[in-house]
């Protein structure tokens, strides 16, 4: 049950003064009263949940008219036709009307709008879709999260006004007064001022986020630029690990097949990936995967520790394997491949540098460093990494090990690909490069239905954004440093932290940006260690936060500035899958309450610094959208108009090629399109890395190594301990994108927040499906509903990330939103220094 | 008769749950109410032996259904007040909200969940096929929102000729009522009657 | 159980109706076979004392159909229910119950104006007889639906026929002995007629929930429901086996309208549980 944000109420409602009128001509004028009904909060799961494996109907049909009026309860008014709040509006559209837009969450899917428009609300939302047989049809169809839009549109948490934090209250508590505009600019801007006289450009920081997606979405980063910087962060909290490893590995050239391109594989092999359920759209990995399945004549294995929605109706496609455990089995694969002589030595030789001592570089040479030293068991640890030693490790039987070896070994086309459950790990690099392995062994790179072993690329349309311009700090941190930095900034090394482009910070965090993400906290790791750090103001000194809604992450803000979604704006993007579509998305009516538009919002902070002009280069965010485009099109003639764009509201374009391959180029001619590594080849070892490791600190647990090995989690299936014997691991969930939609009771509803659980952990626990269960770790406590599975393998228990943190801080802490990240260890990747979220170690027990 | 029917494929739907939302958005659907449901059915063990190594035969498909607008209709059947009808132009089996007394009859006969009272409006609710759509030639919603293009939507026909009547558990035999719905099912589609296997999503079907 | 509290207006219903209803069969008996039109033909003030006071298994049927009326979403509508008529056994069973009431509500307007003469009394309260036994079986009947296997047997029929029986036998001899009129018929073929009713109104309601019983406990998909309504079951049986005893009584015995209010009191209850039960077994062929 969310407990209400606004604890302090907002000033009863008036219709409000007109706001400071932005420069920008075509803003409306303010058509909102601020009188939006209040609505109830709807009955929550909890109380279903209780009712166990009963079906559904039974208790939904108790209480007859008394169980209606509980309903009617969280239906608004009941007078209203349409059941979600509407705000009276002066000027009203009684006609309805069409327009188009884009979802901008974050999601590649970035799918069609189609919205219903009357009386200046949005009465339903469809999506662009035709009525063929053909599922080659580019139709950028929008997912279950896409449909409530309005459930979330019209969401009780919205943010409506400008906040500031309640006097005598701690960042965290959540308890805002509402302010003026100008109040809040005020405050923003005289701080940022003061700290950076203060500090210096090197505190202010600008979070990582990844809430909203469009040519003119994000602006911060310009506005900050101008004053002349921020601390900046490599990485990102999906592909932290896979992306700081990859330029070792491929050098720039790491873009990989388009799914299609498996249409021709003979064997497809799929590591920590859930096409299905982690970019849902109808263009996009979901309907390309689905696409490719019914045609492809290849085999296919998905190798997870969950049976994931990829795998519902096709069953025989899961290699069930331990989580964090891939790189084991891609090394016994290795040693029986080789053992076997299906390797293809040519390949390697010609195009890879490592595998062999043969391939070594001079300075490696004679070492036993190699590749196959590691797999063989010449080097290294010395152990021979063959099916049997990987059996207890992975879970799967050292036959099948052996029989997969063989598949893969006089299987060609093979088709590879990895997603990014993989390498969110603590052995994170070093198994994102392991997967990288398998096609390499057999050659099958660069021809038609193989891939690169890393995550699927797409054929896109790519709109130009607005320029951040360049950042005077070259300062950067890892993306998960930012706790830390705010914590012990100048203890923070160059060699050991992951600090970038200096020795160390000179700083630390002192001013903080969180724009449209829930990263200080939801998204986060460790939640309780980053609440205790967030909450001494004496750290970190001011924290402006500016989103749509309410979640977790904003409580910790010292000022909030209501935002808009994209799709109540004029707004822009391009995407695609294996197809590629762009959408120009139109404004359904003006802002409501006082919510602005971020481009607005900026701007008015630009002005009280001084640097508006530079900021809005003097054109409102429809200029800029304009503009923009039109230095897309300038490049890409057959792009349409952007008159015809916003008519037709979505643009469709199929790949001319078909389908993209990985390194196609370089297969042809590895001298002529030698990759940008440091050996113009494919590193299997990397000197380059090697060098890394030379020159910075490890802990010993992390087990570093200049080639792809497996290297046991910190919290894993192999160090599992009596106290938290479980391992404990996330994934994507249908019903949210991250934390995005994780407060609509709608979606709610029909996704539970579920710990999936294998009987052979749930019945000594005295575990069924619907009991609430307590799950922790050293890091906190979290409770959330049993799903006793037998898709999930023994030893490993699961749930969705993103639910929403729910817990009280200044109490129990016991987090009983179901979110993962209250358990997650925040401590960094090796290399990346990147979130190893999947690295955890847990109990549960039934509660009650 | 009926005249139209729906088509399922099984072999695409990933159990997302869009045509359910886009179905309640339409329809303007509050908590407690979707004219559509996805089942998840499972069965089968992943278990570990002794030494660590893991075998499974888990099996899991999906189906998802709202009305099948039958040929022997027993909600139609045993309704009190006729309310319960087939629209004269489409076949669609449709409620006269007008009449309807929200007896709840239909919602206890019916085998797929179809009907349901909903007593803040003092009637039974139910998919109609976007009765409203088709008579302006246009597709039911759900059909439009798959993101896997799983639903289809046509005269009975059409269907018969891509899939077979839907007989597979958890749904009924389909000799109760007739159903006009017709799908392709997955590998993993199990009999009627199947008794090893599970609904696992109670908590996500209305 | 959560199916059978899910219907509680229903549960009430079908008490409530069948088990006023079923006063009128042992009023009948007692105006056909216990001569009570003769050895009370002295006796009009005792005659117009059970007219009068037939009130209250009239108002029994009533307070069931009220309690019907709040299962509905729109009563106001309700009269709609006699649209399906022949083809709905949902139909079949309001017009039988809707006829019943009429008869009932007749016998019981006219004898209050003081116009009803014996012949009559006995012809009207002996169709609301028959009335109330199809009235009880088109109340079992409705719920013999083909894709409800738990409630598609003859039990469902059977066990409302045996409440009518055994709980309208109850209530009909509370009606008979508020009016001090029982110990003058409770001699004769009344006695025996009368006892035989309750047996088989017994036997009928417990075979009839029991076999519903069995029926379901063999279904696998309802063994949670089946394993939850036993101890209902068990308590339904056992009060119905103790009203049975409290409806002999008082026809082998003086009479006393303690024990036949308990035993009104005890069959209410019974056979409120043993729908409670019925209900509880709930389960669809399909989802």
């Amino acid at each position: 049950m969310e407990k209400p944000i606004l604890e302090t109420p907002p000033t009863p409602p008036t219709p409000p003064e007109p706001p400071t009128p932005p420069t920008p001509q075509d803003l409306p004028t303010p058509t909102t009263q601020a009188t939006a009904p209040t609505q109830n909060a709807a009955p929550t799961q909890a109380s279903d949940a209780k009712e166990g494996m009963l079906s559904r109907r039974t208790v939904l049909k108790a209480g007859g008219a008394l169980g209606a009026l509980a309903l009617a309860g969280g239906v608004c008014g009941g007078v209203l036709p349409r059941f979600f709040s509407t705000t009276p509006t002066a000027v009203a559209d009684p006609e309805e009307k069409i327009v188009w837009n884009h979802c901008a969450i974050n999601c590649p899917g970035r799918c069609s709008l189609k919205l219903h428009v009357k009386d200046d609300e949005i009465v339903q939302v469809e999506t662009y879709a035709i009525n063929d047989d053909d599922i080659d049809s580019v139709q950028p169809r929008a997912c279950l999260r896409g449909r409530s839009y309005r459930a979330w549109v019209y969401d009780p948490n919205r943010i409506n006004y400008p906040l500031k934090r309640a006097e005598g209250t701690k960042r965290g508590e959540g308890k805002f007064t509402q302010i003026s505009w100008d109040e809040a600019i005020e405050l923003v801007s005289s701080n940022l001022k003061r700290v950076i006289s203060t500090y210096g450009n090197e505190s202010v920081y600008i979070n990582y986020a990844t809430g909203v997606s469009a040519t003119t979405g994000r602006t911060w980063p310009r506005l900050i630029n101008i004053l002349g910087g921020y601390l900046g962060y490599y990485g990102t909290y999906s592909t932290a690990e896979i992306n700081w490893i990859t330029p070792y590995i491929y050098g720039n050239s790491s873009a990989g097949s388009t799914i299609n391109a498996a249409n021709e594989a003979a064997l497809i092999l799929i590591f920590g990936s859930s096409p299905c359920e982690t970019r849902q759209g109808g263009a996009v990995s979901n309907h390309d995967y689905v696409a490719m399945r019914e045609k492809t004549k290849g085999k296919i294995y998905l190798i997870d520790y969950r049976h994931s929605d990829s795998m519902i109706g096709h069953s025989d496609t899961w290699l069930p394997i331990n989580p964090g455990t891939d790189a084991a089995l891609v090394s016994a694969l290795a040693y029986e491949l080789i053992n076997t002589n299906l390797v293809d030595l040519d390949f390697l030789h010609t195009y890879c540098q490592g595998f062999d001592e043969e391939s070594m570089p001079e300075s490696a040479k004679g070492r036993n460093l190699s590749y196959k030293d590691y797999i063989m068991g010449t080097g290294y640890d010395r152990i021979a990494k063959t099916p049997q030693w990987a059996e207890p490790i992975t879970g799967i039987p050292a036959g099948r090990i052996k029989e997969l070896a063989r598949e893969i070994g006089t299987t060609k086309p093979l088709f590879v690909l990895q997603g990014w459950g993989s390498q969110r790990r603590s052995n994170g690099e070093l198994t994102a490069w392991s997967i990288c392995m398998l096609p390499l062994l057999t050659g099958q790179i660069g021809l038609p239905g193989t891939n690169n072993g890393l995550r699927e690329g797409s054929y896109a349309i790519n709109l130009d954004s607005i320029p951040a311009g360049d950042n005077p700090v070259k300062t950067q941190i890892s993306v998960f440093s930012m706790a830390d930095a705010i914590d012990r900034g100048p203890e923070m090394t160059e060699k050991r932290d992951g600090v970038k482009n200096a020795e160390r910070l000179k700083t630390g965090i002192k001013f903080v940006v969180n724009y449209a993400g829930n990263c200080i906290t939801n998204q986060n790791s460790d939640i309780n260690w980053v609440h205790d750090i967030m909450a001494d103001d004496t750290k970190c000194e001011f924290v402006v936060g500016s989103d749509i809604v309410m979640c977790d992450s904003m409580k910790y803000c010292d000022v909030i500035l209501p935002d808009i979604f994209r799709l109540e704006q004029e707004s822009m993007i391009g995407t695609g899958g294996d197809a590629a579509y762009m959408i120009a998305g139109s404004r359904p009516y003006g802002p409501k309450y006082e919510r602005k538009s971020a481009y607005e919002a900026i701007t008015l902070v630009a002005r009280a610094m001084g640097v508006e002009k530079d900021f809005t280069d003097g054109k409102t965010e429809a200029d800029w959208i304009k503009s923009l485009y039109e230095t897309t099109r300038s490049k890409d003639a057959s792009l349409p108009t952007l008159e015809t764009a916003r008519e037709k509201g979505v643009f469709t374009r199929k790949n001319p090629k078909g389908c993209n391959i990985a390194l196609e180029a370089y297969r042809k001619d590895p001298v002529e399109n030698a990759l940008t590594t440091q050996s113009g080849k494919i590193d299997i070892y990397s000197e380059k890395l090697a060098e890394y490791i030379a020159a910075h600190e490890f802990l010993p647990d992390d087990k570093v190594t200049a080639i792809p090995t497996y290297v046991p989690e910190w919290y894993g299936v192999e160090t599992t301990t009596g106290q938290f014997p479980l391992a404990l691991s996330g994934f994507h969930y249908r019903s949210r994108t991250h934390s995005s939609w994780g407060g609509v009771a709608w979606l709610k509803e029909l996704n539970p927040q579920e710990l999936w659980i294998n009987k052979a952990d749930a019945e000594p626990r005295g575990i069924i499906s619907g009991d609430t269960v307590r799950v922790s770790n050293q890091f906190g406590v979290m409770e959330l509903l049993a799903r006793v599975t037998p898709r999930i393998v023994p030893g490993t228990v699961a749930t969705s990330q993103g639910a929403w943190h729910d817990a009280d801080m200044s109490g129990d802490r016991i987090d009983r939103g179901g979110n993962y990240n209250t358990l997650a260890t925040h401590r960094p990747s090796p290399f990346a220094k990147g979130n190893a979220q999947h690295t955890n170690i847990c109990q549960v027990e039934k509660l009650g | 008769m009926s005249i139209y029917g729906f088509y399922f494929d099984g072999t695409r739907c990933t159990a997302c749950k869009t045509c359910v939302y886009a179905c309640k958005d339409k329809n303007d659907l509050n908590l407690g109410f979707a004219y559509r449901r996805v089942f998840e059915y499972t069965g089968g063990d992943t278990t570990r032996d002794g030494a660590g190594a893991i075998s499974s035969d888990c099996f899991t498909y999906s189906v998802s259904v709202s009305c099948n607008h039958c040929d022997n209709a027993v909600c139609i059947e045993v309704c009190p007040t006729a309310a319960m009808h087939r629209d004269p132009q489409t076949g669609l089996i449709c409620v006269d909200s007008s009449v309807c007394i929200g007896c709840g009859y239909c919602a206890l006969s019916c085998p797929y969940r179809a009907p349901k009272v909903d007593r803040a409006k003092g009637h039974s609710v139910k998919c109609d096929g976007c009765n409203d759509l088709i008579k302006d030639d246009k597709a039911p919603v759900c059909i439009l929102a798959c993101p896997t293009r799983a639903l289809g939507f046509g005269k009975i026909s059409e269907l018969q000729a891509k899939g077979e009547q839907v007989n597979i558990a958890p749904l009924p035999e389909k000799d109760y009522t007739l159903p006009n719905m017709y799908i392709k099912p997955s590998k993993d589609a199990r009999p009627v009657g199947t008794d090893n296997a599970f609904i696992a999503n109670p908590l996500e079907v209305l | 159980m959560e199916h059978a509290f899910a219907e509680l207006p229903l549960a009430t219903f079908s008490t409530l109706s069948s088990l006023g209803a079923g006063a009128f069969v042992v009023l009948a008996l007692a105006f056909l076979s216990g001569s009570l039109g003769d050895s009370l033909a002295g006796s009009p003030e005792k005659l117009k004392k059970i007219d009068r006071l037939a009130i209250i298994p009239i108002l029994l049927v009533g307070a069931g159909f009220i309690a019907a009326m709040f299962h509905l979403a729109t009563p106001q509508n309700a009269l709609n229910a006699l649209n399906g008529i022949g083809r709905s056994p949902l139909t079949n069973e309001v017009v039988v119950g809707l006829a019943f009431m009429v008869v009932a509500l007749v016998y019981w307007v006219v004898a209050l104006i003081g116009k009803l003469g014996a012949g009559a009394r006995k012809i009207l309260v002996s169709v609301a007889a028959v009335l109330a036994i199809a009235f009880a079986l088109f109340i079992g009947i409705a719920y013999m639906i083909p894709t409800i296997p738990t409630w598609n047997t003859l039990f469902a029929p059977i066990s409302i026929l045996g409440y009518c029986l055994l709980g309208g036998g109850l209530f009909g001899l509370l009606v008979l002995q508020a009016a001090d009129a029982l110990k003058d018929i409770s001699t004769g073929p009344f006695k025996a007629f009368t006892i035989s009713l309750s047996l088989i109104g017994a036997a009928a309601a417990i075979i009839g929930i029991g076999g519903q019983y069995l029926v379901a406990s063999g279904i696998e998909a309802a063994s949670h429901q089946v394993a939850a309504a036993w101890p209902w079951l068990i308590g339904s049986i056992a009060g119905l086996v103790l009203a049975l005893g409290l409806a002999i009584i008082p026809l082998i015995r003086k009479p006393s309208l303690g024990i036949i209010s308990l035993g009104c009191l005890v069959v209410l209850c019974s056979v409120f549980v043993g729908r409670l039960v019925f209900y509880a077994l709930y389960i669809t062929v399909g989802v």
